[in-house]
């Protein structure tokens, strides 16, 4: 284990002088910024409150969508599962929202919605078909036989849920959150980048291009990357709890 | 009373219950038959998990049941004292350790039914069916695995909780079954 962090360690620090050494070499800071004035733009960022402010925004933003997708989700595939006309009803309207760019959700949105919900509306859209098809899945998997014992010993529907349902549902539950959460993340920022809310990660990122400021670009980039690996390491943590 | 009348059933072509007609009144019986007959198939129409191709299964309304599948069914990731007290409610945590004291040994009370043996694992099964609040106890080979002195226990361990219910029991090895009435598969 200790040999595994050392070696991680070792992996990402020779990553950095690879970076380091390439921004010396094209040494154009507009071009690549160096890991070094990256660090530097972040602490200079972290000295406003401004930039909290931003992050929180963001991310209670981005939070606030990937539940409503996740609850979304969950209540569509379960009634999916019970009710096969819903599922047949669902199946084009999920198919379509896979498959349209985030963009054209973007652009949608903040003609209905405008600037200030865009990251909501954008975060549901794209957590929504991913735990919709991941639970759809994993109750269509269920264990049939495990099913029909909890019949004849009339089981109640919570219990069944706890000791048959959560158990199945688990590994899809955990694989719908690490997909979506690190999506969402993506298509908020960039709804932000394009929408322009105020005091956001997106709106910080857009002012760093404006003024070719890469250091400072690459400096909300590694906290947006940051924001979302400790949101999903929290969320995971909670569904780890729950499902235990 | 549980009545089945001509009933048939086949599966992918092979006819398995061929118009079968049994009737289970009162007490104990065994149901008999070589492997494969459809011992388990009669079950499974009982229960209602099966439908007949033809015939009837005749039951008085609102018949419950206690069941003790050929595959155990068990809740693997949880305990053996959850698993006996996740599918009976009324049956407290006291009288749940005690029954299962009886047929299993102390250290297994907080092991996960996954970690269990093969015969410990159908011995859980019975307790979980013998406990359940129910009209009539179904046991699907509920002693394969078991070795003569556990064989003994839990036939004994069947008895004592059976408490007057109807009992259809399932078994290639009559011994110790030899008092129960008999129905025969052919």
């Amino acid at each position: 284990m200790k040999n595994r962090y050392i070696r991680t360690t070792l992996i990402v620090l020779i990553w950095l002088v690879i970076w380091q050494v390439l921004s010396l070499i094209v040494n154009n800071s507009i071009l690549l910024s160096g890991p070094v004035d990256t660090v530097k733009a972040l602490i200079g960022l972290g000295s406003e409150a401004s930039f909290y402010i931003s992050v929180g925004k963001t991310a209670g933003k981005i939070l606030l969508g990937f539940l409503i997708g996740m609850c979304l989700g969950t209540v569509l595939s379960v009634l999916s599962y019970r009710f096969s006309i819903v599922k047949e009803f669902l199946s084009p309207f999920v198919s379509v929202i896979k498959s349209i760019p985030v963009v054209s959700f973007i652009i949608i949105a903040l003609i209905w919605a405008g600037s200030s919900n865009v990251t909501i509306i954008v975060a549901s859209v794209i957590s929504f078909p991913i735990f919709y098809k991941n639970i759809l899945e994993g109750l269509s998997v269920t264990d049939q036989k495990m099913l029909d014992m909890a019949k004849v010993f009339d089981m109640k529907t919570s219990k069944k849920i706890r000791y048959i349902y959560l158990p199945s549902l688990s590994s899809h539950i955990k694989s719908a959150i690490s997909l979506a959460i690190g999506m969402a993340f993506r298509g908020g920022i960039t709804a932000e980048v394009v929408g322009q809310p105020l005091r956001s990660i997106g709106n910080g990122l857009y002012r760093a291009k404006i003024n070719l400021a890469t250091s400072e670009m690459l400096a909300w980039t590694f906290t947006a990357v940051l924001t979302a690996f400790l949101i999903e390491k929290l969320i995971s943590l909670i569904v780890k709890k729950v499902l235990k | 009373m549980i009545e089945l009348k001509n009933v048939s059933k086949s599966f992918e072509g092979n006819k398995v219950l061929d118009s079968f007609s049994a009737v289970f009144d009162k007490g104990g019986y065994l149901l008999k038959g070589p492997s494969g007959i459809g011992k388990t198939t009669c079950i499974m129409l009982i229960l209602g998990l099966l439908k007949p191709e033809a015939g009837e299964i005749i039951l008085p309304g609102g018949t419950r049941f206690a069941v003790c599948f050929q595959e155990n069914r068990l809740f693997g990731k949880e305990t053996v004292l959850t698993n006996v007290t996740a599918v009976n409610e009324n049956v407290s945590v006291t009288d749940a350790t005690s029954a299962i004291l009886e047929l299993l040994p102390s250290d297994s009370l907080n092991k996960k039914a996954d970690e269990l043996s093969g015969g410990m694992k159908r011995r859980l099964a019975v307790v979980r069916a013998m406990l359940h609040d129910s009209d009539c106890v179904i046991l699907d080979e509920p002693l394969t695995g078991l070795d003569d002195e556990a064989r003994s226990k839990t036939i004994a361990f069947i008895r004592k909780h059976l408490n007057g219910r109807l009992l259809i029991i399932t078994s290639h090895d009559e011994r110790g079954l030899e008092d129960l009435q008999t129905v025969t598969i052919r």
